[in-house]
């Protein structure tokens, strides 16, 4: 296949496995950074004894790639192996800043290797993608993994350097906390490329796990555990009633693989009571993760407990995982069945988006507001979803990327101010902020309006295409009430605003901390807010040539 | 060749060939009004470092543009043709291509000069008029934003840049007769001239959705050579009309004349330039440039003509009673500008340009007379309180004599040439009802502007030299003594004391009114006869006529009419000499022209007062009204969204309970509804 160089099979000797690595090196990269890291923890002190071994490794095997003429993950082997090295001579009597830049050099790795399966893989000849399905058809290169990948790593890119200092300040800057980071990372990319059931459950089960570590990882904060505690008890019922539905879907069907669910579920000797139930319940397990009403209610509490880096991360990358799940599982494995669940999806979608809009009104914290704004988000997302078209797939997808930059501005932003009241940001402690720093509210008026989907931002541009898919698939009245939730979700932003920038500030109030990290993954994002409002057609086109499924 | 061959398809009638030029002086056009526009942006930003230095960097800015365009009209004169000078794409959107192109042709050149022109030596006036007061700068910054937006006007290679143009005369407009807005009646005098302006200028854009509707362009070398064989007499019609809206509203006439009596709240050179060289004269313009539209239907001229015909007769009517020396001739433009529209509506699209062009000399003159005399007199406008100044400020006076024989039609002045030329070309195409209502106004005017002249500068003087007068100027805190930090003021200083003492005007101020003196005496030369040089001139610029369909007209021939208008000229002189000069020689001076009719003319036919009642007032109605509706039904429906999602928020909250077991629950529900949903359907 793709990389599979099995010279031995043909001159009669032990058969190689064709491994496709191509379709998972941008995990391979991630999974090797998180092995390193741990290495990194245990060496402390003595850090060039692993990273000159894994720098010359690294370095040796992008020789090999490129002489295979494998250019760019060749070079990518090569400058990651260098920047090891580098990192560790460089700052290595800093560990934490050893950690963060080798788990920021990996998700840019990551993030261009994610490209290059792009331009080279997928589209060898540009335009329009082609999709397959490697591996013995478990991962798929679609679409959806692609734009999964781009978003989560660019997430992943992003939350290391704001949440830096973050954890320094709340003393949880803990070695572990990186690589849980980048396996989290690495479970949602391959939950966007699952292609059968038992790979789309392993990638849920470890991006979980190591989230429900991540969200309790402030120990010492009543708070934080709490998040964890929840988020993991919810989850793993979560998971039990997900397992029980594909349970059922295999009984009904006799196959793992996802495309072969969807071409025997609409065959007459398949059992449809049967598969009816594994769809029910499937919905219940994966409308967890994405926190569609009635399944959300874990949200505004594992948010608001959670280290805020932590919550920009759920918020940006899990979102954009769950919801490559949903696209695949509804498009894919029940495409026959979509005279049954696309009505479902879409009044559990109404409701999430109403329900999302309007219980943010009463919030007092903020952390909290945006907790409940990412649920109403998860509603305008599903539209796409439930337009269940090309125009759909491409639409969700692309809303998922701005809604994560979006997001990232935002939380970027409380973490900056959280970092000095230590816990929570009431929506009070933003009284006066546009006098006190000026800059940081501006940016996070510029979240706002884009969450808002105000133009020129990129929520504006996201907005716009899922509703237009969902208008031409018929779905005016579903359209209408995400309209009209935007309309009342625009009242607390507005109100959010009105506190930073008409109101005067507190006496005695600290100016928030805006770090060179912080400064650094809110100013990318803010830019991109702006780029992606601006100029969407780069990525609207990607995301268009990308709506291919691999079946 | 092309050119006779264009000559032949239009029936003789020579029409002008386009060319893209960009070398020569056609090439620099675009520097005519960004000159202009680069002292507007200098002064304002040094003015306050460069004090009185301004008015010279303002009148240079003028004088270049002024020298530009002498330089292009010798161009045009060399080659002509329709010159277009491209510059670049202003708008792109799929079907809507608007390039912003220079377009010069004779008309072009013709209102370059007349602006410039008379620009440049009202910017030469305000510096004596002006002096002192504290806003100097500014008003130069202001007087060169107005000549680059009547440049950007005349310009104009399409209709939406011509709009531009015409946009930005509306707010430069504003900004100069509202310049001593601490006065309220002045601001409000501004606003009104602003707002009446929008009425017109929605008439010109609805015109240009229908000209882009049915041609799918805007640019005059694709419209107007294509008007005949693209539009219906209705769709024609219509275009004409809607065009004329605008043009009613710039070029002051029925309906929408009222702002411009009022704009004499603007200091008076402001009132020379507005009302005699720019802005009055766009509509004009406009409806001459698109004399392709109107010759395609008889019934627009025939509406243009009229509403001319009755402005003019209004006008002149009103101003038979008043006693304010620029109201009258406030009156006496809009009285003016009526007979241009006459020359617009019936066929004599040359002679109403022709008209323009003397009447901005005269008018000129007669404004720039008009505040040499405020000047003198404390700024007291009562002609009734005047007369005699003819020994005290004699140039004034010279010139004044000029502008007054001018504008009352007496050979051998410039405006005998052109109202006469407009009126033989009304009779000789049908329009005798127009041309006797004409003679009719033309006797009018030389009543009335013998009134002015004769009460303000001859006879006995109606004040004393040295009484204590109130001061009755504009403006707030200017023009007050000593505000010159320099000391070394100009004579014009002690106009401002409090004591009367009248004395002729500083240079600055003269010499403007020698010059336009001159061209009021001369201008007739342009064009002595009727067909004459100035009328082959722009000639391959109008459309012709021929196809129209214009009535039989009379047996009068042309010199007969010649002699019926120098007639009615005297006859006004005549009547007014006996009513004002005799009976004041026997020391009487009371009003002669009584009775209700008159009382009426006094009040202005209560035209204000009635737009008031109908328009004011009704708007206000429908203000109120609105303002109810937007407080209690539409705040009413938002506050009631608002509350209703609160308080739907502060029941739905409370499932967030807060304990995981509530969440599991809530999850199982959900699964099992899920299910039970799902089975009914398949059952």
């Amino acid at each position: 296949m793709i990389l599979a160089q099995a010279p031995g099979s043909a001159s009669g000797m032990l058969p190689t496995p064709d491994v496709a690595w191509s379709s998972f090196a941008p995990e391979l990269v991630l999974v090797v950074a998180a092995l390193l890291l741990l290495m990194f923890a245990i060496t402390e002190g003595r850090q060039l004894l692993v990273a000159i071994p894994t720098g010359l490794l690294a370095g040796a095997a992008g020789v090999w790639l490129v002489t295979q003429g494998r250019v760019a993950p060749g070079a990518v082997a090569i400058a990651l192996g260098a920047a090891t090295v580098a990192i560790v001579v460089g700052v290595g009597e800093r560990p934490p800043l050893v950690q963060a830049f080798t788990a920021g050099a990996a998700a840019l790795g990551a993030l261009v290797l994610s490209f290059w399966q792009y331009v080279a893989v997928m589209a060898p000849d540009g335009g329009t993608a082609t999709a397959s399905t490697l591996l013995g058809g478990s991962v798929a290169m679609d679409g959806i993994s692609l734009f999964t990948r781009i978003t989560v790593y660019l997430t992943t890119l992003l939350v290391i350097p704001i949440g830096y200092g973050y954890l320094q300040d709340r003393g949880v800057d803990r070695p572990e906390f990186e690589p849980l980071l980048l396996l989290s990372a690495t479970g949602m990319a391959l939950l966007g490329a699952a292609a059968d059931l038992i790979t789309l459950f392993i990638a849920l089960e470890i991006l979980s796990i190591a989230l429900y570590i991540l969200c309790g990882f402030a120990r010492r904060d009543r708070r934080s555990q709490e998040s964890g505690l929840k988020y993991f008890l919810t989850g793993s019922v979560a998971s039990a009633i997900l397992l029980y539905g594909m349970a059922l879907l295999y009984v009904s069907t006799g196959t793992l693989d996802l495309g072969a669910i969807g071409t025997a579920l609409g065959l007459v000797t398949t059992s449809e009571r049967v598969a009816v139930l594994g769809l029910a319940l499937v919905t219940a397990g994966i409308g967890f993760k994405i926190a569609l009403v009635p399944f959300h209610l874990w949200t505004p509490d594992v948010y608001q407990g959670a280290p805020t880096n932590v919550t920009a991360f759920m918020a940006a990358a899990t979102k954009a995982a769950g919801f490559a799940a949903v696209l695949r599982l509804y498009l894919l494995a029940f495409g026959r069945l979509e005279d049954l669940w696309v009505p479902i999806v879409a009044g559990l979608a109404a409701v999430t988006m109403i329900y999302g809009a309007v219980v943010a009104l009463v919030q007092r914290d903020v952390k909290r507001i945006l907790a409940f704004s990412s649920i109403a988000h998860a509603g305008y997302a599903t539209i796409g979803v439930v337009a269940n078209s090309d125009a759909g797939l491409s639409g969700t997808l692309w809303y998922l990327l701005t809604y994560a930059v979006t997001t990232l501005a935002a939380f970027g932003c409380v973490v900056a101010i959280e970092r000095r009241r230590r816990g929570e940001v009431a929506l009070v402690d933003l009284r006066g902020l546009g006098r006190t720093s000026p800059a940081l509210a501006g940016i996070l008026t510029l979240a706002l309006l884009s969450l808002a989907g105000i133009p020129p931002t990129a929520g504006f541009a996201g907005k716009l295409v899922v509703f237009q898919a969902g208008i031409a698939a018929g779905f005016e009245w579903l359209v209408v009430i995400g309209v009209v939730s935007s309309v009342i979700a625009a009242f607390f932003y507005l109100r959010l605003m009105g506190m930073m920038f008409l109101e005067d500030p507190v006496e005695g109030t600290e100016v928030p901390v805006v770090s060179t990290g912080v400064s650094f993954g809110v100013a990318i994002a803010a830019a991109l807010v702006i780029y992606l409002g601006v100029q969407p057609g780069v990525l609207l086109t990607l995301a268009d040539n990308a709506a291919v499924l691999a079946r | 060749m092309t050119n006779l061959l264009l000559a032949a398809e239009s029936g003789g009638h020579a029409a002008n060939q386009v060319v893209e030029t960009t070398s020569g002086a056609i090439g620099l056009a675009y520097l005519v009004p960004l000159v202009p526009l680069v002292g507007f942006a200098l002064v304002l930003l040094l003015g306050r470092r460069l004090r009185e230095r301004s008015a010279f960097l303002a009148t240079g800015m003028a004088a270049v543009s002024f020298l530009l365009s002498v330089a292009i009209l010798f161009q045009v004169i060399g080659d002509p043709a329709a010159h277009v000078r491209p510059l670049f794409t202003w708008i792109g959107a799929g079907d809507l291509q608007i390039t912003y192109d220079l377009y010069i042709d004779q008309l072009t050149a013709v209102m370059l000069l007349v602006v410039t022109g008379v620009g440049t030596l009202v910017h030469v006036y305000s510096y004596g008029y002006m002096y002192g007061d504290e806003r100097f700068e500014r008003f130069f910054a202001y007087l060169n934003l107005f000549l680059f937006s009547m440049l950007v006007l005349v310009l104009g290679a399409n209709f939406l840049t011509l709009f531009l143009g015409w946009e930005l005369v509306g707010l430069s407009s504003y900004l100069l007769i509202g310049f001593w807005f601490e006065k309220r009646e002045y601001a409000a005098a501004a606003k009104k001239a602003f707002i009446t302006n929008r009425v017109g200028d929605v008439s010109f854009m609805v015109a240009m959705f229908v000209i882009f509707n049915l041609f799918g362009s805007l640019a005059f070398t694709d419209v107007l050579p294509e008007a005949g064989s693209v539009l219906s007499g209705g769709q024609a019609t219509l275009i004409a009309l809607l065009l004329m809206g605008g043009a009613a509203a710039k070029s002051a006439q029925i309906p929408l004349y009222v702002w411009l009596p009022d704009a004499m709240a603007g200091p008076t050179p402001v009132s020379a330039l507005i009302h005699a060289a720019t802005m009055v004269t766009a509509g004009v313009y406009l409806m001459v440039r698109a004399s392709s539209f109107l010759v395609l239907s008889l019934e627009a001229m025939t509406i243009v003509a009229w509403t001319g015909a009755l402005t003019a007769l209004l006008a002149a009517v009103i101003a038979i009673r008043q006693d304010d020396i620029k109201k009258i001739l406030a009156y006496s433009t809009v009285s003016q500008l009526g007979y241009m529209f006459i020359g617009v509506g019936t066929g004599g699209f040359s002679e109403g340009i022709f008209h323009l062009v003397t009447h901005a000399f005269f008018k000129g003159l007669l404004f720039l007379a008009a505040g040499s005399v405020m000047h003198a007199m404390a700024n007291r406008t009562d002609i009734w309180k005047m007369g005699g100044l003819r020994k005290v400020m004699p140039i004034t006076f010279w010139t004044s004599l000029v502008a007054w024989l001018a504008i009352s039609a007496i050979p051998p002045f410039s405006g005998f040439f052109s109202k006469d030329q407009i009126l033989t070309a009304a009779y000789e195409n049908g329009f005798t009802a127009v041309w006797a209502l004409g003679i009719f106004v033309a006797v009018l005017t030389a009543f009335y502007m013998s009134r002015w002249f004769f009460l303000t500068f001859l006879g006995e003087p109606r004040w004393t030299a040295g009484e204590p007068i109130a001061d009755d100027h504009g403006g707030g805190g200017s023009h007050v003594p000593g505000d010159d930090p320099t000391g070394d003021a100009p004579s014009s200083q002690d106009a401002h004391v409090t004591h009367l003492h009248p004395h002729e005007s500083p240079a600055s101020m003269t010499v403007p009114l020698v010059v336009l003196g001159v061209l009021s005496l001369l201008g007739g030369a342009l064009n002595l006869t009727h067909h004459g040089p100035f009328y082959s001139w722009l000639e391959p610029v109008v459309a012709s006529t021929e196809e129209v369909g214009f009535a039989e007209h009379g047996a009068l021939t042309e010199p007969m009419l010649i002699v019926i208008s120098v007639v009615a000229g005297l006859l006004g002189i005549g009547l007014a000499y006996l009513a004002y000069v005799r009976r004041s020689l026997r020391g009487v001076h009371p009003e002669v022209v009584r009775g209700p009719i008159a009382e009426l003319a006094e009040r202005k036919f209560y035209v204000d007062e009635l737009y008031q009642a109908i328009f004011v007032r009704f708007g206000r109605r429908v203000a109120d009204g609105m303002v109810w509706f937007d407080r209690t039904v539409v705040d009413g429906l938002v506050n009631g969204v608002g509350s209703l999602s609160t308080s739907t928020a502060r029941v739905t909250r409370r499932s967030q309970t807060g304990f995981a077991r509530g969440y599991l629950a809530s999850m199982a529900v959900g699964a099992i509804v899920l299910i039970a949903v799902l089975l009914i359907q398949v059952r």
